[in-house]
């Protein structure tokens, strides 16, 4: 897959997450540093399925400010009840993250 | 990414923990895969809620063992579950779960039901409201996701059911697999202990088997904050003796209600229990 095609892939947050994580895994540093800043626009986002996708990719592609984020998404006192399934997803991510880094 | 294995066996040296849900949290990758820690050291858990506390329970079911942890951090509860199939006794291929939760504000008149995500949120609260039972329950999904199943997800082809990463593994009997489960809810900060009322909300989860419908068996858990500057975050549920054999009227209303939804065509998997 072409970088370009990848890149447009890993963002359509209508495609399947495995899709995108699979177009993501292709892309340059500096692309996935790209996804990353817009995947963080989806969180917390409407707390919905969008937000849950993109946390999984994430954990895949995300480095260790993406690791920050999330953290911080998950220590400040919410004005949000967050999903407990995003809450897990996120802290399983930040953990993937680590291990990775 | 940790292989299954080693994060099986990250999960065993741990076992011995005598604080399970401190573990979970700062070992998340294994927040899906507790094992047999229930079983492992079943306790009788006290009928009055506790806080700063990690209940425990396990019981055999049909095909194998069912066995949970629950336990809190701040104002945010952690609720780990684990079916482990016997093996030759248990042939679902794809074992998970149907959670259900009611969530409330308020006493008596001044009572209401409140939601994941933006409180106040009149269109998220329109989505929610679509399944809800005319006595406040709901199936525990993810919005917009369609699926009622609580740790799996479809995978790219759209064709079985996969473990989805962090929140659940999908079980198979005869591959001798665990089905888990992790759920970490906490209320909205700004609607506890700010002069709206106790918030309360109680979840009854059960293993089920996708493909058959066959219920294995559940458990009813909750938590709760009295409306009053300090108050703790308290667990309900979650021990031994909170084990549910057979579906409450509750879930299978609340199930129903995911139906009735499901039926009107937006994609949305329905399931039905057997």
């Amino acid at each position: 897959m072409q970088t370009v095609d990848a890149y447009i892939t890993a963002r359509d947050s209508k495609l399947n997450v495995d899709t995108r994580i699979e177009a993501a895994l292709t892309l340059s540093s500096e692309r996935k540093k790209l996804l990353q800043q817009e995947l963080f626009r989806q969180i917390p986002g409407d707390l919905d399925i969008t937000t849950l996708d993109a946390v999984e990719i994430l954990a895949r592609i995300g480095n260790s400010d993406a690791a920050k984020g999330l953290e911080e998404f998950l220590n400040n006192p919410s004005p949000y009840e967050v999903p407990g399934q995003i809450r897990a997803a996120a802290t399983a991510a930040v953990a993937e993250i680590r291990e990775r880094a | 990414m940790l292989i299954a294995e080693e994060r099986k066996a990250l999960v065993r040296r741990r076992l011995d923990d005598s604080n399970f849900y401190q573990f979970e949290l700062s070992d998340p990758i294994n927040l899906v895969d507790p094992l047999g820690l229930a079983a492992d050291n079943p306790t009788t858990q006290p009928a009055t809620p506790v806080s700063v506390n990690t209940r425990k329970g396990s019981h055999a079911v049909p095909g194998g063992t069912l066995s949970w942890a629950l336990g809190e951090k701040g104002d945010t509860a952690g609720f780990v579950m684990n079916f482990t199939p016997d093996k030759g006794k248990c042939a679902c291929t794809d074992i998970t779960f149907v959670q259900v939760v009611k969530s409330t504000q308020g006493t008596g008149n001044n009572q209401v039901t409140t939601f994941p995500g933006k409180p106040g949120d009149k269109d998220n609260e329109d989505y929610y409201k679509q399944f809800l039972t005319k006595d406040g329950w709901m199936v525990d999904h993810l919005k917009q996701s369609g699926i009622p199943f609580y740790g799996v997800k479809r995978d790219h082809d759209n064709t079985k059911w996969i473990d989805l990463p962090g929140v659940g593994t999908l079980g198979n009997g005869p591959a001798g697999v665990d089905a888990t489960m992790s759920d970490l809810p906490g209320f909205a900060s700004t609607q506890v202990r700010a002069g709206k009322g106790d918030a309360n909300a109680t979840w009854e989860v059960f293993a089920i088997c996708i493909s058959t419908g066959k219920v294995l068996g559940g458990v009813t858990w909750g938590t709760s904050v009295e409306d009053k500057a300090g108050s703790p975050f308290l667990l309900h549920g979650g021990g031994d003796a909170d084990f549910l054999a057979d579906p409450t009227q509750e879930w299978k209303d609340a199930v129903a209600q995911w139906n009735t939804v499901a039926n009107q065509g937006h994609g949305y998997f329905p399931f039905n229990p057997k």
